[in-house]
């Protein structure tokens, strides 16, 4: 069963349309969306929280429709981190304990604490003062503490250092070694996910442009550095991107599409998904 | 056994892996019969892609190297190294054939090929 | 719900000392001034504070995600409202009865009608702020809500007198005033509640 099953989900705001969205996250493994800021990232997760009511299209999490009166005992088996704390910054990791005890039947205090012991965050301190990383591994310490079988993250690791966002990930990565456990997270910086996860969804302007299994989608293109003429020999066909620049083209090919002639040069998620938003 | 993934090259992740176990077994290192970790916790200890790793565990066991055992585990196949060694002589012979319809084309002599040959293998 | 309210009573406490404390003592001084019936109007303030936190720290957006229903996270509110205009109320009775024991005077009855009064309103401005709040946000909602208070605080005192005088004249007994005013106070909190939960749907993003 998917983790997360949406059907040409449509949301429409002032100025922004999020245009029939289609993707399913597969249980048991760790799916990155991807954009640009406005592309729809935030709209989704929102969404599919059930946060913001949608337009149309379905979403299943855990299978149920988020929706339904169900979805509430839903939400016990699924931690949120956002791109903040999001609690007002005058509590201490305490006080946090304290409310969340309430909150999620599932809360395991020891589990909560070990976390905030091994994150090296004080238990007392009002978390106003805390560093951006110490924050997020907060939210995140909240998001592990009640057993979750699904993590959704939104722009959790932006912004932070390399060490801690290096921490955090490999968190994620031990989280997926139960393969009931799933995780979605969002983020615009690409290099963050490039790492960890499966599969890879790419939103551009409130378009759904690919969701596709990671390493298959780097298989799939290659990236040419040509000369103009050799260039215009081409395939118009087989072209999904272009970079020029006075001496030369830099060109996205699809492997598929055209004979494999020339060298390939070293292609990165970051690459490709600039030369697709580009090309789009 | 060792396994190491490289970004810089430019082979297919999924590809590194199923030579790397490959040549383990090939070489000895794996018997029949060991037991291979899990495809989640080799994705996991790599920090790569469940998927990528289990479609080199599927290539694996379509070429006879090891067999998946549902709700068991990964073990390097029985007495099929023979066979192994087998279909790789086959394939030899099939590539030194071609070597030499390319060789008469190009109008070398048995000679020159060995010699060809050897340098191939110092330069290696 | 308790996580909800337990996350309110934390934040004021930490935020809001001076104030609380304000409260406390004007709660606690002798009724004449007054300001033991400020002490409970500004105790039914206190959820929209609450209010302005949360809006502060984006806290609905992670707080819909979380196993709260849109009901609980409105009604929250509400119970915070009940529980510091009765807290004030309480300490408000207490500091009574001390000094009336201290003076050796006599605790007159027609103080406690005065209290119910003014809880009666403090309910009704908490009724009619939250709706405020949950449709406008704080910003806008506290605009409305200086007005509401000036207005209220001087309908207050240009009321009270003839509605005290009113009652202890009237032939049909205080009680049946009484019931008639907590009614009304219950039922705007009633009609407040459903239009707050109204408002605050599909408000997070």
């Amino acid at each position: 069963m998917d983790a997360i099953e949406i059907k040409d989900l449509t949301k429409h705001f002032k100025g922004f349309t999020l245009d029939h969205i289609s993707f399913a996250l597969p249980r048991g493994c760790i799916m990155g969306l991807v954009g640009e800021n406005g592309a729809g990232k935030s709209t989704t997760l929102n969404l599919i929280m059930n946060a913001i009511s949608r337009d149309g299209g379905s979403i299943k999490v855990l299978g149920v429709d988020n929706e339904s009166r169900e979805f509430n005992a839903a939400k016990e088996k699924i931690g949120i981190v956002l791109d903040e704390a999001y609690f007002p910054e005058v509590l201490t990791p305490k006080n946090v304990n304290n409310i969340m005890k309430y909150t999620y039947q599932n809360w395991q205090e020891s589990e909560f604490f070990s976390l905030i012991d091994r994150f090296r965050l004080p238990q007392n301190k009002s978390f106003r003062d805390f560093s951006r990383g110490m924050k997020m591994k907060l939210a995140i310490a909240v998001a592990l503490a009640h057993q979750p079988e699904l993590l959704i993250l939104d722009e959790a690791t932006s912004g932070l250092d390399p060490m801690v966002r290096d921490e955090i990930l490999d968190l994620f990565n031990d989280f997926t070694r139960d393969e009931n456990h799933s995780v979605l997270l969002s983020s615009h910086i690409v290099s963050d996910l490039e790492k960890i996860c499966d599969y890879i969804v790419f939103l551009h302007q409130g378009k759904l442009m690919f969701c596709e299994e990671k390493d298959r989608l780097l298989e799939e293109y290659a990236l040419w550095k040509l000369t103009k003429e050799q260039f215009e020999d081409i395939p118009k066909e087989a072209i999904r991107g272009v970079k020029r620049n006075p001496f030369g083209v830099e060109v996205l090919v699809k492997k598929d599409a055209v004979a494999d002639v020339f060298p390939a040069e070293h292609l990165s998620l970051e690459d490709l998904i600039l030369f697709l938003a580009k090309g789009a | 056994m060792h396994i190491v993934i490289s970004n810089a090259v430019n082979q297919p992740i999924y590809g590194q892996i199923y030579r790397q176990i490959k040549n383990s077994i090939l070489s000895g290192e794996l018997k029949a019969g060991d037991m291979l970790p899990s495809i989640r916790s080799l994705a996991k200890d790599l920090r790569i892609s469940v998927i990528t790793t289990k479609r080199a565990y599927d290539e694996l066991e379509k070429d006879g190297y090891i067999d998946v055992v549902a709700a068991k585990g990964c073990y390097v196949a029985e007495k099929n190294l023979a066979w192994i060694r087998e279909t790789h002589l086959k394939q030899l012979e099939d590539h030194l054939r071609n070597v030499r319809e390319l060789a008469v084309s190009c109008g070398l002599t048995e000679t020159e090929i060995i010699e060809m040959y050897r340098l191939l293998q110092k330069s290696e | 719900m308790r996580g909800l309210l337990l996350k309110d009573i934390y934040t004021l406490v930490k935020q809001l000392r001076l104030f609380l404390l304000v409260i406390v003592i004007f709660a606690c001084l002798p009724r004449l001034y007054s300001l033991s019936a400020f002490a409970i109007v500004y105790a039914s303030m206190l959820p929209i504070t609450a209010v302005a936190y949360d809006e502060r720290s984006k806290w609905n957006r992670l707080a819909t995600m979380m196993p709260y229903s849109v009901k609980s996270l409105v009604f929250s509110k509400y119970l915070l409202g009940y529980l510091m205009i009765g807290a004030a109320a309480l300490i408000s009775i207490a500091a009574q009865l001390v000094l009336t024991a201290v003076t050796g005077s006599a605790y007159d009855i027609a103080e406690v009608q005065e209290l119910i009064c003014v809880i009666c309103i403090a309910i009704f401005l908490l009724s009619v702020n939250l709706p405020l709040m949950f449709r406008f946000g704080v910003e806008k909602g506290r605009l409305t809500f200086i007005i509401l208070t000036v207005v209220t605080v001087m309908l207050l005192f240009s009321v009270k007198d003839t509605v005290l005088v009113w009652l202890a004249g009237a032939d049909f007994g205080a009680s049946v005033a009484f019931a008639a005013l907590v009614a009304f106070a219950a039922l705007s909190n009633l009609a407040s509640f459903y239009l707050s939960l109204k408002f605050h749907k599909g408000k997070f993003a």
